[in-house]
């Protein structure tokens, strides 16, 4: 079974994507297995497409003290809801359609008690919405069909309770800002150095003249 | 006993043969005084190891002891007998009486007490011996006579001597000292006179007098005298170890620099070559010992090191961006720390979402803060030289000032007031972010300069300055890749 993989050279796909969890207190704590909070594990596409032409399936790993610890879920939406009461961290996994790509993972750490969001109801929920982006470099040939077959263009907006646009372009310019103050520290400690150099070369001289 | 034992277990009778094998518990009796807990111990062992052989009597015991001697005829009465006897000791021939044991009489003849009476031979000297040989300006021949007399009376003891010499019969004040020498120097002359090959006797009054001087100095001392002495060792010993802890690290510096002059050796194969040979330079060893005064320390083009190497995903598959911003694992502690305390004072996450521009911002950013940090760590080491060469040029009754820009030991946490900046001789920025850079603590032999400049800090006994630079950096010629 030694297929050669023809990859598409050159060429790399960029596929956003977020994941994250909800997670809303239970009305009463559970008596019998203590749990306190319903949370709701997802990873979804960034853009406004159909993720089923590029993912195979989506495996959340959760924590060893649930029955059925790996959940598999092949079709949209990519979510597990479970109740629980503690943090923990979950593992997820994405299957692409072709075999041969390999499948990648990251981890996302379930959020129970913070950051909280206020729904348009006026209700109260923990959220947590991360985005990352999957880059496919040189993908199968099938895979790079797929990804193309993706018609997603624009964010799909309606998907998610933050406005991820904003919290990226706040996320750039503060680290824009901290970069031009941190190069102009660099710039001023450079020059200083520069100075202090030539002025202990002058005074070091001047110093071997008088013991001379 | 375990008869009885098997008495009261069972509660049937003991078999005869089980009595006859017990050794009767009474063989050894508890002596008198001794304690039940003590005996049940030893008791059925070899005893004669603690055996008390002194028991102490009651007085009811003596008693009868006595009755016994005395009317039994135990032991007769020894004989004693009234006599008289001499001292050979006294010369006056005085006769005393005393009682001696009829069978010692004998023995007691000559006076067995009188071999007590040590005398000890004190040299005399004739007229024509003191004229010719003892004659000094300092004592006159009575008073020389008058000490030999003392010397005699009380046998050279010293104190009684001294105490009994009566130094008004002479008028000349005269201390133990100066009787022991005379008396010492006269003994020695004589002895000489007398037998020329005699081993000198050997009595330094001057060393006598420094001697007792110095301990009445020492008895003395007062308090706070004390405390001073205690304070100053502690001060001398720390200094001690300072040296000696300066002289190891020269040695190492020493060892790096012989390194970098190798460039094949693997263990600098991975400094890019250029660094290696300008670094080279930077260096100059004079007698062993680092000289400051003549190279430079730092060259201040030298230091533009990137210091992270991010995770690059050169083959082909997928990946998330995230992990493109994943900051190495090797990096130190310090450097993490480092890196966090920023981000924070940035108001930056550590985890930032992860889109291409803000992974390119926050990888650059993180390798900015290295580079901040060996630029810091530098400039202590300028600074630090700075002093140290302007304490040479004070010894030589000339000064400069030193602008405040270079007093990177004086940055207060949070950078600068907005009027201490951009000034002639001021940092041209507020040196926020620097403020924060721990270059403390942080080690990496790997870098000669930063081994050169914890040298340096080393030396330096300002605590301020006892900083360190650090630097896997120059392990990583490589800028990260940018994606």
């Amino acid at each position: 079974m030694s297929e050669i993989v023809e990859r598409m050279k050159k060429k790399s796909v960029v596929k956003p994507i977020v994941y994250g969890n909800t997670a809303v207190p239970l009305v009463h704590k559970r008596d019998n297995d203590q749990h306190t909070h319903q949370w709701t594990v997802f990873l979804k596409p960034y853009l406004a497409e159909d993720p089923t032409k590029w993912i195979r399936k989506v495996q959340f790993r959760l924590h060893e003290s649930y029955a059925n610890q790996t959940r598999i879920i092949e079709t949209p939406p990519y979510e597990v809801t479970e109740t629980g009461w503690g943090e923990f961290e979950i593992q997820i996994r994405i299957y692409f359609v072709d075999n041969n790509e390999k499948p990648i993972s990251t981890f996302h750490y379930l959020r129970l008690f913070q950051p909280t969001i206020e729904l348009p109801s006026g209700n109260q929920i923990v959220c947590t919405e991360f985005y990352d982006e999957i880059i496919f470099q040189e993908p199968t040939v099938p895979m790079y069909k797929a990804l193309q077959a993706g018609e997603g263009k624009r964010p799909d907006k309606q998907a998610f309770f933050n406005d991820i646009e904003q919290i990226k372009n706040r996320t750039r310019e503060l680290g824009e800002v901290a970069q031009k103050e941190i190069a102009a520290e660099i710039e001023d400690l450079r020059e200083s150095l520069k100075d202090a150099h030539k002025l202990i070369l002058k005074y070091n001289a001047e110093v071997n003249r008088e013991q001379d | 006993m375990i008869g009885d034992v098997q008495q009261i277990l069972q509660g049937s009778e003991v078999p005869k043969d089980v009595v006859k094998k017990t050794p009767k518990p009474s063989a050894v009796r508890k002596p008198e005084g001794m304690k039940r807990e003590l005996f049940n111990l030893i008791k059925g062992k070899d005893l004669t190891a603690v055996m008390p052989t002194d028991v102490k009597k009651t007085y009811k015991q003596k008693f009868q002891a006595i009755f016994i001697i005395i009317f039994t005829g135990f032991r007769s009465v020894r004989k004693y007998k009234w006599m008289s006897f001499t001292n050979e000791a006294r010369t006056d021939g005085l006769m005393l009486h005393h009682w001696v044991r009829a069978d010692k009489v004998e023995a007691m003849n000559p006076y067995p007490f009188s071999k007590f009476n040590k005398v000890i031979d004190i040299p005399t000297y004739t007229d024509e011996e003191y004229e010719n040989h003892l004659k000094i300006a300092k004592w006159s021949r009575g008073e020389t006579d008058y000490l030999f007399d003392t010397c005699r009376r009380f046998d050279i003891r010293w104190p009684i001597v001294f105490d009994r010499y009566d130094c008004k019969m002479f008028g000349v004040n005269r201390s133990v000292e100066d009787l022991k020498e005379r008396f010492y120097s006269i003994n020695y002359e004589l002895n000489l006179l007398r037998d020329p090959s005699s081993s000198p006797t050997a009595y330094d009054a001057e060393h006598e007098r420094r001697r007792k001087e110095q301990l009445n100095k020492q008895w003395n001392r007062t308090a706070e005298q004390l405390q001073e002495e205690e304070d100053l060792t502690a001060e001398l010993r720390r200094i001690e170890l300072r040296k000696k802890e300066r002289e190891k690290k020269a040695h190492d510096l020493q060892k790096l620099i012989n390194m970098t002059e190798q460039p094949a050796s693997p263990s600098t194969a991975g400094f890019p070559g250029a660094a290696t040979a300008k670094r080279k330079n930077q260096f100059r060893v004079k007698g062993g010992s680092i000289s400051m005064a003549v190279g430079p320390l730092f060259n201040p083009l030298d230091i533009s090191v990137t210091a992270l190497r991010f995770s690059e995903f050169k083959s082909s598959g997928a990946h998330f961006r995230g992990q493109e911003m994943k900051l190495p694992t090797n990096i130190g502690q310090k450097k993490l720390k480092n890196i966090e305390v920023i981000l924070e004072k940035c108001k930056m996450e550590m985890n930032p979402v992860a889109s291409e521009s803000i992974m390119k911002t926050y990888n650059d950013f993180r390798s900015q803060v290295m580079l901040v940090q060996e630029l810091k760590s530098a400039m202590q080491t300028a600074e630090y030289e700075l002093e140290s060469v302007r304490t040479k040029m004070q010894e030589h009754g000339k000064d400069f000032e030193i602008d405040p820009r270079f007093r990177i030991s004086q940055l207060p946490e949070g950078g600068l007031d907005e009027d201490l900046v951009g000034g002639p001789g001021q940092a041209a920025t507020s040196r926020r972010i620097t403020s924060y850079i721990d270059t403390s603590g942080t080690k990496d032999a790997a870098t000669i300069q930063s081994a050169a400049a914890r040298k340096r800090k080393a030396t330096a006994t300002t605590p301020t300055l006892t900083s360190t630079p650090s630097s896997s950096s120059l392990a990583d010629p490589k800028r990260p890749r940018k994606v």
